[in-house]
C-alpha cells in the first residue's frame, strides 16, 4: 500500500494541476433530431443553435421531455440509429463538423475531446468490472503508450481528485458496492481519464439527494476550473443554476426559447415560459396557505407539427402572431412580445 | 499492505466466491474424482475391458470383479471407467465446440441486430426444426458410427441453444446505460462487444456450458442405447445401460452401475453449474 500511495503522491498529482489544456469551442447550428417510434415521427430537437466558449459552464434547463438529453447525445452522435436520426444541423467543434464524421472518426472525439456523464451513474458503470479497472481501461484506451502501472496510479489520482473516500479500497470495488454519490464521483473520474476538453453532464445530480448534489456540483466546478475545460450542464432544476453556471439556455419543446447569463435570467426573465417556471418554484417566504403556482396545460405533443410558438397554448400573454409564425430569436429570446407591434402585451408582461 | 483488495481481478474473485459455495465444491470434487478415476482406475484391476470370461458371466460384485461382470464375463469395473472416459470426452468436447460456435454466432447476431440478426436467427430455427435423430442417422450413413460422428451430430444443432441464449442476453444488455457510457468514452464496437457485452454474459455462458455437458452425455448415452453410438468392444455408459436393461430382474448390478455413474455425473455438473453462475454474478453476492 505505501508503494502505490507513494507513487500517486510523488509525481502525478502535481502533473494534474499543470495540465491546463487548451480548451475547445463548440458551436451548434440548427440541430434537428427526429425519432421514429412505431412509424410515428417525433421531433425531439427542433432547430437548436448555441455555442460554448472555452472555460465556460453553460446550462441547458428545461422540463423533462423537452429534448435536452437527446440534444446532448446528438452532439456526439449517440442517438441509436434504429431509433432516431439527426435530420440536419452542424456541430462545430473547433471548426470541425462532428456530424459529418464517420463512426470511426467520431470515436476519436468521444471521450478524448468530449466527455460525458449521465444521470444514473450506477447503471452507467459496467457492473462486472471493478471501478479501478474501468478507469484504467478508459485511460489506456486513450493513452496507448502508457504502462499498466501508470494507468493504475493515474486512476488512483483521479479517484482521489473526485474525493472518493479511501480511493485505494474503492479501486477494487464493484459499482454495486458503492453509494449513488460515490458512483457519480467514479463516473466523473472515468470521464476525466481521457482528459476531455468539454464535459457534457446530463443531469448528473438528479438521482442524488440534496446534500450530495451540492458536493457533486462543487466538485464539477472545481475540476472545470482546475482542468480548464468547458462544461455543458443539463438539468431540469433551476435552483442548481445560480451557483454553478455562467450562462443558461432555456429549452422548451425541442427549441431554445431564451438564453441569458444566470443572474440576468433570475432577475429579468424575458420569456413568459422562463418567468412562469421561476414563479413555480415553491417559496418559503409566502404563507403556507397560498397556492403553488403552476403552468396550466401540458407541453405540446412533439409527434404533431407545431405552428408558431410552442408555448403559445399555455401563454398568458399570447399575441395574434404567436399561433401562426414561430418567433425569431431577437435579443437572445424567442418571443413575439419583443416585437414593437405588441407593445401593450409586453407592458402587461413586465408589470405582472 | 492489502494489495489483494487493490486489484483483485474479476476471475480470481469469482473463484474465491465459488470456493465458499459448499454444494458447488461437492460437485467440483465429484467431477475431479471422476476425471482422475477415469484415467487411473483401470490400472487397479488385472482385467481389461474387452477380456471375456465366459465361465464367469453375470457374476455379482465381488472381491475379484468389484462391479461384477456382464453377459460375456467382462469386468464391469474396467468398462465403467472406459465408459467414463468416452462419456466425459464426448460431453466436454461437444459442449466446448457448442460454446465457441454459439457465443460467436449469438454475440454477433445480438450485437448487429436488425435484419442480419433476424436472418441469422431464422437460419437457427430452420436448423433446429430438423429432427436430431434424422441428422444423426444421415451422418452415420455418411461417416459410419464412431466418436467423431457422435460429436459432430451433437454439435451440428447443439450450438443453437447457446447462440440463442447469448443473443438474447446481448440484446438485453446492449441498450443499457453502461454500454452507452462506454461508447461515450470512445470505446470501439469490438471493445464494447468483448469487454462489456460478452463479459456480462459470462455467467450465462458458464451455466449453459455446464448444463450442455450433461445434456450431451445424456444424448450420447441415448444414441448408444439405440445402438447408434460407440461400437463394441468399446463401451459408453449408454451402451452398458442398454445391455443391462434386459437383465434387470436377475442381474440388477449390470444396470445399476452405469445408471449410478450417469446420475452422479449429471448431479455434479448441475451443482457446479449453479455454483459457477452465482460466483460469476457479483450482484448475487451477499
Amino acid at each position: 500500500m505505501p508503494l502505490i500511495r507513494g507513487c500517486a503522491d510523488e509525481h502525478s498529482t502535481p502533473s494534474l494541476r499543470n495540465q491546463k489544456m487548451k480548451a475547445a469551442e463548440l458551436e451548434v447550428q440548427n440541430l434537428r433530431v427526429t425519432f421514429y417510434p412505431k412509424g410515428r415521427k417525433v421531433q425531439a430537437v427542433r432547430g437548436v443553435s448555441f455555442n460554448i466558449k472555452p472555460n465556460e459552464r453553460v446550462a441547458i434547463v428545461g422540463e423533462s421531455g423537452c429534448g435536452k438529453s437527446q440534444m446532448a447525445r446528438a452532439l456526439v452522435q449517440l442517438i441509436p440509429s434504429h431509433a432516431g436520426k439527426i435530420e440536419e444541423g452542424k456541430v462545430l467543434y473547433d471548426g470541425v463538423n462532428l456530424l459529418s464524421l464517420s463512426e470511426k472518426e467520431m470515436r476519436r472525439y468521444r471521450g478524448r475531446e468530449i466527455g460525458m456523464i449521465f444521470q444514473d451513474a450506477r447503471a452507467s458503470l459496467s457492473p462486472l468490472i471493478t471501478v479501478g479497472d474501468q478507469i484504467v481501461e478508459a485511460y489506456k484506451d486513450h493513452h496507448p503508450l502508457s504502462t499498466k502501472k501508470e494507468a493504475e496510479s493515474r486512476a488512483l489520482e483521479l479517484l482521489e481528485l473526485v474525493q472518493i473516500e479511501d480511493p485505494l479500497r474503492s479501486f477494487g470495488q464493484y459499482p454495486h458496492e458503492l453509494s449513488g454519490g460515490m458512483c457519480q464521483r467514479v463516473m466523473i473520474a472515468l470521464a476525466l481519464a481521457p482528459d476531455p476538453k468539454l464535459l457534457i453532464a446530463d443531469e448528473p445530480t438528479t438521482a442524488l439527494d440534496v446534500t450530495i448534489q451540492a458536493q457533486i456540483l462543487d466538485l464539477l466546478k472545481r475540476i472545470q476550473e482546475q482542468f480548464g475545460m468547458s462544461i455543458l450542464f443539463i438539468t431540469h432544476d433551476f435552483s442548481l443554476l445560480s451557483g454553478f453556471c455562467h450562462r443558461a439556455l432555456v429549452m422548451y419543446a425541442g427549441e431554445i426559447v431564451e438564453e441569458a447569463h444566470v443572474h440576468e435570467l433570475f432577475k429579468h426573465p424575458k420569456h413568459p415560459y422562463t418567468k412562469a417556471l421561476l414563479r413555480s418554484i415553491p417559496r418559503l417566504d409566502l404563507p403556507k396557505t397560498s397556492p403553488l403556482e403552476v403552468i396550466e396545460g401540458n407541453p405540446p405533443d412533439l409527434s404533431k407539427p407545431i405552428n408558431g410558438c410552442p408555448f403559445q397554448p399555455r401563454c398568458r400573454f399570447k399575441t395574434p402572431q404567436c399561433g401562426s409564425t414561430s418567433p425569431p430569436m431577437i435579443n437572445r429570446v424567442a418571443c413575439w412580445l419583443y416585437d414593437p407591434r405588441f407593445k401593450e402585451k409586453y407592458e402587461l408582461f413586465t408589470s405582472s | 499492505m492489502n494489495t489483494a483488495t487493490f486489484s483483485l481481478p474479476y476471475f480470481r474473485e469469482s473463484i474465491f466466491r465459488l470456493k465458499e459455495n459448499r454444494a458447488a465444491m461437492v460437485g467440483l470434487w465429484l467431477l475431479i474424482f471422476l476425471f482422475i478415476a477415469a484415467i487411473i482406475a483401470p490400472f487397479f484391476t488385472p482385467y481389461n475391458y474387452y477380456e471375456t470370461h465366459l465361465s464367469l458371466k453375470n457374476y455379482p460384485p465381488s472381491k475379484e470383479f468389484w462391479f461384477g461382470t456382464d453377459e460375456l464375463g467382462r469386468n464391469v469395473f474396467s468398462r465403467i471407467w472406459l465408459g467414463a472416459r468416452i462419456s466425459l470426452f464426448v460431453g466436454i468436447s461437444a459442449a466446448f465446440i457448442d460454446m465457441i460456435i454459439g457465443v460467436i454466432y449469438g454475440a454477433f447476431a445480438g450485437f448487429i441486430g436488425g435484419k442480419i440478426d433476424e436472418m441469422m436467427m431464422r437460419f437457427c430455427d430452420i436448423l433446429n426444426s430438423l429432427p436430431q435423430l434424422l441428422i444423426v442417422i444421415i451422418l452415420l450413413v455418411l461417416m459410419g458410427p464412431g466418436l467423431t460422428t457422435i460429436i459432430l451430430a451433437l454439435t451440428l444443432t447443439g450450438w443453437i441453444n447457446m447462440a440463442r441464449i447469448i443473443r438474447g442476453h446481448i440484446h438485453q444488455i446492449k441498450h443499457l446505460d453502461f454500454v452507452m457510457a462506454a461508447k461515450a468514452l470512445g470505446a470501439s464496437r469490438f471493445r464494447i462487444l468483448t469487454h462489456h457485452l460478452i463479459t456480462n454474459a459470462v455467467g450465462s455462458i458458464i451455466t449453459t456450458v455446464t448444463l450442455t455437458i450433461p445434456g450431451a452425455i445424456f444424448t450420447e448415452s441415448f444414441l448408444s442405447f439405440l445402438g447408434l453410438g460407440v461400437q463394441a468392444p468399446m463401451a459408453s455408459w449408454g451402451t452398458m445401460a442398454s445391455d443391462g436393461l434386459p437383465a434387470l430382474r436377475f442381474y440388477p448390478w449390470r444396470l445399476f452401475f452405469p445408471a449410478f455413474f450417469i446420475s452422479i455425473t449429471m448431479f455434479a455438473f448441475n451443482l457446479l453449474g449453479d455454483g459457477l453462475r452465482d460466483a460469476f454474478d457479483p450482484r448475487l453476492r451477499r
